[in-house]
C-alpha cells in the first residue's frame, strides 16, 4: 500500500495517577473509581469496560471513599472532610456537605442505599440520610478515639462495624451504641507496632472480617468476641478487602502489589462443614493495592502503580466472550494529545498543564525499518500551566497551530499562538464568550475559523474565530428533543458543512453548520461511541464503539453505507473484536479516499475499504507475513485490515500529510520509572 | 512438700549478698505432716506480708529445660527405701511424709524496681526449690546410707570445688580467657582450672609435657610455671623466673619441651631448668653478636612474629619461624634434639644452620599480627589479613583466601581443615596440599587418584639437593643411591637365589619410607631388572610386583622394567607401572598398548589382571566368564540408541555398538593405557604404526566406551579408574589423526566411521545453532537498547 515516514514521539512525559478506591455498582454494571489526584471515573462493564465518564480532579478534593446509593448516584468522601455528590451527566462534582468529623477515612452506603455512614478522623461514625437533591445528616453513632479507616455495613443493616488503629468495634445502628470493642494485636509479641485496621467486612452470618497491617486477614465473631481464623497473607500490610454478594469468595490487596482470594470451601469434598481458603495468589501490581473490588464474576484491583486489572473468574464465566479475559487498563480512553497538522505541532494534556512540541524533520528517506537521521530535533515550544485548583477538562490546538484551547471546570480560556522565529508567545484572547463552563470537548474546523466546544445537556456552541485575536459566539446547537447528558466528543467536517457530537447517553447528533440545523440522529446502537470521524471527500461518518464494532454512516444519505452493512452483515474478524482497548481515534487519508486510519492503546490500523474483509480463518494481523511473500503471492492474501503493531502503548496516532504519520508512545517502563518507588517491594524467594 | 527422713528438724539459713541493697534470706524448716502447720513461721515473720505457696513435688510444673524423666517423682521408684512413684493424690496417702517449710524473705532496696526485683526473685527461688526438693527425692538412693559426718564431708568438697570454681572465674583476665582456651568452651565443663593471680598475665600458651604430664606455663614473659593435675594452686606450684622473654613453649610428640625465646634463643625445657637465670642470646635483633654463641649463624633483623616446630627424623627438629620487618621471610632451623650430656656444651658452641625457606613477596604491613602454620614438609600457611599457603620448595604461592572481617591472628589445623577466627565465628577451611612436584608447577600430572596416595612420589619430590642433579638422569640418582648403599646388597640382588632374595628385600622394605630409601630400592630394581635381561629364566614377578604395588616408584628410577615386563609378558604388573608410575615414555605406552591389543582374548583370559575399572559396565557375553558383570542400566535401549545416531545401521555394526568388542581383561588393560599421561606429539608418531587391525579393534573399543558414557546424564563411567570422557575423546582423536587414511580404505571400518561422522556432524549442527541464537540474542538486546534510548525518531514504515 505504501510506506510511511513516522515521527514516533516517545517524550509526553504522561504518568497517570494512582488508583485510590473503587466502587462497584450494586447491580454490578458499572464501576467508579477514584485516583489518588481526585479524579473520578466511570466504567461500563457492558461496554467492554469503556471508560465511559471523566470527571477530572481538583488539587483540594481527595477521595478516600466512592459509594453508589439511591440507585445511580455516586458519592464520594475524602480527607477534606467532605461529601460530594457527583453529577455524572454533568460530569462535575455536584453538591457538597461538610462531614463535620474532620477528614473522612470511609464511607459505605447500606444495602439499600439509603443511609450512608461515614468514618472519621475523630473517631465519629455519622449517619446521612439520601434524600433527593444531596444527603442529609441523620445522627452521630458512639464516639470513640482514634480515627475511623473502615467501615461495613451488616447486610439487615442493623449493625456497622467500624475499623480503626489496633481495634474494631461493632456498632448498633438502632442505639447507637458499641456492643463489642476488640483488640486485634492481642498476643502478638511485636505489640509495640501499631496495627492498622486497613479494610474490614460484616458478613450476614455475624462474622467479621478484618484485614490488618501486619499483612493478616482474620475472622471474627463479634458477638463472642473470638478469632475464630486468621491468615497470614502476607508478610506486608494488607490494604484492601472486598467481599462478593454471595460471601463465598473475596479479594484481599497487599501493598507488595500482591492481590489475593480467599474462597470459602467445604473442608470435605460434599460436606457441609466450610471454611476460608487462601486460593490464588496474583501478582498483577508493582506497587500498593489500595483498592479492590468484587463483582460477581471478576476480581478487580486497583494499584497504585495506575492500572485498573479486572481478572474474571473462570468458573462464574459461562461461555467464552470478552468478559473471559483479563484485562489491564493503564491509559485513559480519550485523546490527551491533539496535533496541528498543518504546523507540524503537538498539544500534550497533563492535569495541570499543556506542553506544545513541535515536531523535528527529515530530509531523507529510507526503505521500511529504517531511522531516518534527523535534520531537525523536535522541540518543545511552551508549557502551559493552568491557574487554580482544577485540573484541565480538555484542550486543543488548532490545525494551523495559531490557537489553543482548554478548559477547567469554571474556565474556559483560548490563547493565540504566535511563532516568531525561535520564539513562541502565547496571548490570551479576551473577552471570551461567557459560555457555561466546563467544556468537554474542543474542536477546531479544519480552516481553523471556527471552534466547537462541546457543552453540557447536549449542546455545542460554535465560536467564530476572529483575527488578529478575538472570538465570538455564534451559535449554541442543542438537540431538537433535549438532552440531559453532556456531548463528550465532536467530529466537523473537513468542508465546515457538518458537524457530529456524541451526548453521554451514546447518542450521535448531527447537525448542519451552514444552517445551524440538527440534520438526523444516528440510529441508536446500544453502546459507547469510542471515536468518529468524518471523511474529508465524502461525508461519510465512521464511528468506532468500544465494543469493536465499526459503522459507516452517511451524512447526505442519512443511512448506513452499503460498505457497513456488508461489515455488518459479515461481522469483524473474531481478533478484531477480542481486543483489548477501544478505538480511540480515527483519521483519514486525503490522498487515498478508501483509507481509514485508526488506532486504540496496542495497535495501529490502516482499513482499506477497497479490499475484502477477512473471515475468521484468515490471519488478520498478516503484515509480518505478507512482507516475507513476493509482490504476486501478496494478492490472494490482502484484506481490509493492515495492523501495525510496531508502536505500543499508543496513546496518539495521526496523519500529518499523505505519508507522514505522527504516533505518540508512552511506554510502560518509562512512566513506572516515575512513579515513587512502592513502600514495599517484592523481592525474590520472600 | 517434700519426703524426707522423717524427725529431724533442720534449720538453715541462706544469704546472699552480692548488691549491698540485695538479700535473699532462706529459712528452712521440716516437719512431719503434710503442710498442715499454718503458723510455723509466726516468730520469725510477725510484722512482715506473707504470701503462702504450695510447692508440690510430684505435680507442680517446672521449666522444660530443668526436666529428666529420671527424676520425674511420678515416675521414679526407690530401690532402697520402696518410696515413690506419687501418683495424684499423693499427700494424702503416702507415708512417711514430711513438709519442708521454707521462709523466703526478699529485699531489693531499690526504689522503682523493689517491687518487681522482689517478684522476680520470688519466682525464681521457687523454682529453683521446686526442682531441688524434686532431685532430693529423686536421688534418695544416693544419700539414704550416709551419715551426717558422711554428709559433712561431702559438702566440704563441694564447697571447695565450688570456691575454685567462682574464685577463678572472678579472678581471670580477658587474656588469660583468652590463653587458655578450654575454658572457653561453654558447654562443655572443663576438665580442670587454674588461674595465676590477679595483675599477672600468661603471656603465651600453656602447653602439656606429654612425658611427665605436667602443665607449663609461662607469665608476665619471664616467670615459669609448671605443675601437674592435682596441683589446685597454681601460686604454689613450681616457679622458675628466667632471664629472657619467652616466646612460646612448644610440646613435642618425643623429647622434652622446648623454650622459644623472643630473642630467637632456643632450649629444651631440661637444659634450661638447671640453670634458669643462664643467658639467652638475643638473635634477632640487628645489634646480635656472633660471638655470644648464637644458635644458629648470623643473626638478622625483624620481629618474630610466630614459629612453629616440626619434628622431624628423630634425631632433630626443624623450627620454623616467622619474622616480620624488612624481609619478611620464613626460616628453618635445624636443632638435634637428644643432646648427650657430654656433647652438650660441646654442641652449644656449634654454629647451626639457619635456612632462608620462603621469603614471602607481600608487604610487611599485612603481615603485622602473622600466624605461622606447617602443613607438610613443603608447604606451610600464613594467617595474616589474609591467609595464604605456600610452597616453600619453589617459592610459590599456592593460594590466599581474604578475610574481610578480620582475624585474631591465631590458626589451627587439624585434619587437613584450618580453624581460624574470622571476625565473631569460628571459620573451618579445608585444604588439600598436592605433593610438590615439579610435574604439578608444569602441568602435566596424572589423575589426582594416583596422587592422593604418594606420599614420596620420583624424582622431582625426592631432596631439596636432588632437585638439580635429577634433571640430568636417572642414572645419577641410582649412582648416587649406590654410593650410599651397601655394596652388599647389589652383589645380593645380583646374584643370590630367590628366596634370600626377598628375604633380604622384605627387611629392606620394613624399614622407614625414607628418599634415600626410595633411591634404594629404585637400585635394587635396576639390578633385578638387569639380572633379568641378562638371564631370560630369571624373572621373580611377585617380587617385583610387590615392590612396584607398595612403593612409589616411578619409571625413571627403574627404566628397564617395563621393557623386562613387556618382554616377558607381565601384563598384571604392566597394568600396575601403567596405573603408578606417573613418567612412563610415550613409546612404552605405544608398546604396551600394542602388546594388549595383539594378546589374544583365549590368552588373557588365563591372565589375572586387575577388573575393577572395566567390570561395571563391560557386559560379557561369554557363558565361560568366571567373574559375574554387572548389567547397565536399563534405560538404555536400542531403538534409543538407533535415534541417537539417526541412521540405519547394518546389523553387525548394531551388535558390535552393543557388546564390547574386547574382552574384560583387555578392556581393563587399554583402561590402564588410556589412563597414562602422554604428550600428543610423541605419542601420534608411534601410534601410526600401529597395525590396521588392531587400531579398529581399538577405535571400536573406544567408540564403545564413548557409547556408555553418553549414556549418563553426566558422561561418567561406573566403576574405579574407568577412563574419563575427555580421554576417551582424547585418544580416539589421536587414533584417527594417526590412523585415518588407513581407516578410510579397510571396509571394516566403513560403519564405525560413519557413526563417528555422523556424531560430529550433529555436534557441528547443534553448535552452530548455538551460534545463531546467541547472535540473535545480540541482535535483540541491541535492537532494544536502540529502542530505549531515544524519545523521538523519524522511522519508516511499510504497511502493505
Amino acid at each position: 500500500m505504501g510506506e510511511f515516514e513516522v515521527h514516533r514521539v516517545r517524550f509526553f512525559g504522561l504518568v497517570p495517577a494512582g488508583v485510590r478506591c473503587l466502587a462497584c455498582h450494586p447491580r454490578g454494571t458499572r464501576l467508579a473509581l477514584a485516583r489518588t489526584d481526585g479524579a473520578v471515573e466511570v466504567y461500563n462493564f457492558s461496554a467492554n469496560y469503556f471508560q465511559e465518564k471523566v470527571i477530572p480532579g481538583h488539587e483540594a478534593r481527595s477521595v478516600e471513599s466512592l459509594c453508589w446509593a439511591a440507585g445511580d448516584r455516586l458519592f464520594g468522601a475524602g480527607l477534606g472532610g467532605d461529601i460530594t455528590e457527583y453529577d455524572l451527566s454533568g460530569l462535575s462534582a455536584a453538591r457538597g456537605l461538610d462531614g463535620g468529623g474532620g477528614p473522612i477515612w470511609s464511607m459505605v452506603a447500606n444495602s439499600t442505599g439509603t443511609q450512608l455512614a461515614i468514618g472519621c478522623e475523630d473517631g465519629s461514625v455519622k449517619i446521612f440520610q439520601v434524600v433527593p437533591g444531596g444527603i442529609q445528616f441523620e445522627r452521630n453513632l458512639d464516639r470513640r478515639k482514634g480515627r475511623v479507616l473502615c467501615l461495613s455495613w451488616h447486610p439487615s443493616d442493623t449493625h456497622i462495624v467500624a475499623g480503626s488503629i489496633d481495634f474494631f468495634r461493632v456498632i448498633n445502628v438502632t442505639s447507637g451504641q458499641t456492643v463489642q470493642r476488640i483488640m486485634v494485636n492481642h498476643r502478638v509479641e511485636k505489640a509495640k507496632r501499631e496495627c492498622v485496621v486497613w479494610a474490614i467486612a460484616l458478613l450476614s452470618s455475624g462474622t467479621v472480617v478484618s484485614a490488618d497491617s501486619f499483612g493478616r486477614v482474620q475472622f471474627w465473631d463479634w458477638e463472642q468476641g473470638t478469632l475464630a481464623e486468621s491468615h497470614t497473607v502476607s508478610t506486608s500490610a494488607v490494604l484492601s478487602l472486598a467481599v462478593s454478594q454471595k460471601e463465598d469468595s473475596m479479594i484481599v490487596g497487599t501493598s507488595t502489589g500482591a492481590t489475593y482470594h480467599l474462597q470459602l470451601l467445604p473442608v470435605r469434598l460434599g460436606g457441609l462443614e466450610k471454611r476460608w481458603v487462601r486460593t490464588k495468589p496474583f501478582q498483577f501490581h508493582s506497587h500498593d493495592v489500595r483498592a479492590v473490588a468484587h463483582s460477581p464474576t471478576a476480581l478487580i484491583s486497583g494499584g497504585l502503580d495506575a492500572q485498573l486489572v479486572i481478572r474474571p473468574l473462570m468458573e462464574k464465566v459461562q461461555k467464552k466472550s470478552y468478559d473471559a479475559a483479563l484485562r489491564k487498563f493503564t491509559f485513559p480512553h480519550r485523546r490527551l494529545v491533539s496535533c496541528a497538522r498543518k504546523a507540524r505541532l503537538l498539544l500534550f494534556q497533563f492535569s495541570q498543564y499543556l506542553e506544545l512540541w513541535r515536531l523535528g524533520s527529515t530530509e531523507e528517506t529510507g526503505k521500511d525499518g529504517e531511522v531516518l537521521p534527523l535534520c531537525r530535533m523536535p522541540e518543545h515550544l511552551v508549557q502551559l500551566k493552568s491557574k487554580g485548583p482544577e485540573h484541565i477538562y480538555c484542550s486543543c490546538v488548532s490545525p494551523c497551530g495559531t490557537w489553543l484551547g482548554y478548559s477547567t471546570a469554571s474556565r474556559f480560556q483560548l490563547y493565540r499562538v504566535r511563532c516568531d522565529g525561535d520564539g513562541v508567545s502565547l496571548r490570551k484572547v479576551p473577552k471570551v464568550p461567557k459560555l457555561l463552563p466546563p467544556a468537554y470537548q474542543l474542536q477546531f474546523s479544519a480552516d481553523s475559523e471556527s471552534l466547537f466546544v462541546a457543552s453540557a445537556r447536549g449542546s455545542v456552541h460554535v465560536l467564530q474565530l476572529l483575527e488578529p485575536g478575538g472570538c465570538k459566539h455564534l451559535h449554541t446547537l442543542r438537540p431538537p428533543s433535549g438532552c440531559s447528558e453532556a456531548v463528550y466528543l465532536l467530529a466537523p467536517s473537513a468542508d465546515g458543512h457538518w458537524l457530529a457530537a456524541v451526548t453521554g447517553d451514546w447518542a450521535i447528533h448531527i447537525y448542519n453548520l451552514k444552517c445551524f440545523k440538527h440534520h438526523c440522529v444516528v440510529p441508536n446502537y446500544d453502546c459507547a461511541v469510542s471515536a468518529l470521524a468524518i471523511h474529508p471527500s465524502t461525508n461519510n461518518l465512521v464511528i468506532a464503539y468500544s465494543d469493536q464494532q465499526l459503522f459507516e454512516f452517511s451524512i447526505p444519505e442519512k443511512q448506513y453505507t452499503s460498505w457497513s452493512r456488508a461489515v455488518q452483515s459479515r461481522g469483524l474478524h473474531r481478533a478484531w473484536l477480542e481486543r483489548d482497548s477501544p478505538i480511540t481515534h480515527i483519521t483519514f487519508n486525503p490522498k487515498n479516499p478508501s483509507h481509514i486510519l485508526l488506532h486504540d492503546t496496542y495497535l495501529l490500523c490502516v482499513l482499506d475499504k477497497s479490499l475484502p474483509l477477512p473471515d475468521d480463518s484468515a490471519l488478520l494481523m498478516n503484515q509480518s507475513t505478507l512482507k516475507q511473500l513476493p509482490e504476486t503471492a501478496r494478492k490472494r492474501q490482502l484484506h481490509a485490515f493492515k495492523i501495525c503493531k510496531k508502536f505500543q502503548p499508543l496513546l496518539f496516532m495521526d496523519l500529518l500529510d499523505k505519508n507522514c504519520l505522527v504516533v505518540v508512545e508512552r511506554p510502560i517502563m518509562d512512566f513506572k520509572t516515575q512513579l515513587p518507588l512502592p513502600v514495599q517491594q517484592k523481592k525474590f524467594g520472600t | 512438700m517434700l519426703q524426707r527422713r522423717p524427725g529431724i528438724i533442720i534449720l538453715t539459713q541462706s544469704q546472699c549478698s552480692f548488691l549491698p541493697k540485695f538479700s535473699i534470706h532462706i529459712e528452712t524448716k521440716y516437719e512431719d505432716n503434710k503442710g498442715s502447720n499454718d503458723s510455723i513461721f509466726d516468730k520469725e515473720a510477725k510484722d512482715l506480708e506473707r504470701e503462702v505457696c504450695f510447692i508440690d513435688i510430684a505435680s507442680d510444673e517446672i521449666p522444660e529445660r530443668y526436666y529428666k524423666e529420671s527424676e520425674d517423682p511420678k515416675y521414679f521408684k526407690s530401690q532402697k527405701t520402696g518410696r515413690g512413684q506419687l501418683k495424684e493424690g499423693w499427700r494424702e496417702t503416702h507415708q512417711p511424709i514430711m513438709c519442708s517449710y521454707k521462709l523466703v524473705t526478699v529485699k531489693f532496696e531499690v526504689w522503682g524496681l523493689q517491687t518487681r526485683v522482689e517478684q522476680f526473685v520470688h519466682k525464681v527461688v521457687r523454682d529453683i526449690l521446686l526442682i531441688g526438693h524434686r532431685q532430693a527425692f529423686a536421688w534418695v538412693d544416693e544419700w539414704y546410707d550416709m551419715t551426717m559426718d558422711d554428709v559433712r564431708e561431702y559438702e566440704k568438697n563441694m564447697h571447695e570445688k565450688t570456691n575454685i570454681k567462682v574464685c577463678n572465674q572472678h579472678s581471670s583476665t580477658v587474656d588469660e580467657i583468652e590463653s587458655h582456651a578450654k575454658a572457653r568452651i561453654s558447654d562443655q565443663k572443663p576438665l580442670g582450672c587454674w588461674s595465676v593471680k590477679h595483675g599477672q598475665i600468661l603471656t603465651c600458651p600453656v602447653v602439656c609435657n606429654f612425658e611427665t604430664h605436667e602443665y607449663i606455663a609461662v607469665h608476665d614473659d619471664k616467670v615459669l610455671r609448671i605443675w601437674k593435675n592435682e596441683d589446685l594452686n597454681l601460686d604454689k606450684a613450681f616457679k622458675a623466673t628466667l632471664s629472657a622473654e619467652v616466646y612460646r613453649i612448644h610440646s613435642l610428640p618425643q623429647g622434652g619441651p622446648l623454650v622459644l625465646f623472643r630473642g630467637g634463643g632456643v632450649r629444651t625445657l631440661d637444659v634450661l631448668l638447671e640453670a634458669p637465670q643462664q643467658e639467652i642470646e638475643n638473635l634477632i635483633s640487628a645489634e646480635a653478636i656472633r660471638s655470644v654463641g648464637p644458635l644458629w649463624g648470623d643473626s638478622c633483623s625483624g620481629e618474630l612474629t610466630d614459629c612453629e616446630v616440626v619434628p622431624s627424623f628423630e634425631e632433630l627438629v626443624i623450627i620454623i619461624f616467622l619474622l616480620t620487618d624488612s624481609n619478611n621471610s620464613v626460616y628453618q632451623v635445624l636443632i638435634p634434639l637428644q643432646q648427650d650430656t657430654e656433647e652438650e656444651e660441646e654442641k652449644e658452641e656449634e654454629i647451626l644452620s639457619k635456612s632462608l625457606l620462603l621469603n614471602l613477596s607481600v608487604s610487611g604491613a599485612a603481615l603485622k599480627g602473622t600466624s605461622l602454620v606447617v602443613l607438610d614438609k613443603d608447604h606451610v600457611a600464613v594467617l595474616g589479613k589474609c591467609l595464604t599457603i605456600w610452597n616453600t620448595k619453589f617459592q610459590t604461592l599456592q593460594t590466599s583466601k581474604e578475610l574481610p572481617l578480620g582475624t585474631s591472628g591465631q590458626l589451627w589445623c587439624y585434619e587437613e581443615k584450618f580453624f581460624l577466627i574470622h571476625g565473631k565465628v569460628l571459620t573451618v577451611i579445608m585444604y588439600k596440599c598436592e605433593t610438590s612436584s615439579l610435574a604439578a608447577a608444569v602441568g602435566k600430572l596424572k589423575d589426582s587418584q594416583t596422587l592422593d596416595v604418594s606420599s614420596f612420589v620420583n624424582w622431582n619430590t625426592l631432596e631439596d639437593e636432588e632437585l638439580v642433579v635429577s634433571f640430568e638422569s636417572q642414572e645419577s640418582v641410582a649412582l648416587k643411591a649406590e654410593s650410599r648403599m651397601n655394596v652388599s646388597y647389589i652383589c645380593l640382588f645380583q646374584d643370590a637365589s630367590n628366596y634370600v632374595l626377598e628375604t633380604e628385600l622384605k627387611k629392606l622394605m620394613a624399614k622407614a619410607p625414607t628418599p634415600d630409601l626410595q633411591a634404594t630400592i629404585g637400585c635394587v630394581v635396576t639390578a633385578l631388572t638387569d639380572r633379568c635381561k641378562r638371564n631370560p629364566k630369571f624373572y621373580p614377578q611377585n617380587l617385583l610386583q610387590e615392590i612396584v604395588e607398595t612403593r612409589d616408584l616411578s619409571y625413571s628410577l627403574c627404566p628397564d622394567l617395563m621393557a623386562v615386563a613387556l618382554e616377558q609378558k607381565d601384563l598384571q604388573l604392566l597394568q600396575i607401572c601403567l596405573e603408578r608410575f606417573p613418567d612412563i615414555p610415550e613409546e612404552i605406552t605405544y608398546a604396551c598398548l600394542k602388546a594388549f591389543l595383539s594378546m589374544s582374548e583365549e590368552h588373557l583370559k588365563s591372565v589375572d589382571v586387575n577388573l575393577d575399572s572395566a567390570i561395571c559396565y563391560v557386559d560379557v557375553e561369554c557363558n565361560d566368564m568366571e567373574v559375574k558383570t554387572e548389567i547397565l542400566e536399563n534405560g538404555f535401549s536400542e531403538e534409543m540408541d538407533q535415534d541417537m545416531c539417526d541412521t540405519k545401521i547394518p546389523k553387525e555394526s548394531q551388535s558390535d555398538g552393543e557388546s564390547c568388542p574386547v574382552g574384560l581383561q583387555k578392556a581393563a588393560l587399554l583402561n590402564a593405557v588410556l589412563h597414562s599421561a602422554y604428550t600428543e606429539t610423541f605419542l601420534l608418531p608411534h601410534l601410526k604404526n600401529l597395525p590396521a587391525q588392531q587400531a579398529i579393534l581399538f577405535l571400536r573399543y573406544l567408540y564403545y566406551l564413548y557409547v556408555k558414557c553418553s549414556e549418563k546424564v553426566n558422561t561418567t563411567l561406573p566403576g574405579i579408574r574407568s577412563p574419563t570422557i575427555n580421554q576417551i575423546m582424547d585418544w580416539m582423536c589421536l587414533l584417527l589423526d594417526a590412523q585415518f587414511t588407513v581407516m578410510v580404505m579397510l571396509p571394516e571400518a566403513k560403519d564405525l566411521l560413519s557413526n563417528l561422522h555422523k556424531f560430529v556432524r550433529a555436534q557441528v549442527r547443534f553448535y552452530s545453532e548455538l551460534n545463531k541464537i546467541e547472535g540473535s540474542l545480540q541482535e535483540l538486546q541491541r535492537l532494544n537498547h536502540l529502542r530505549e534510548s531515544q524519545t523521538y525518531s523519524i522511522e519508516v514504515l511499510e504497511i502493505i
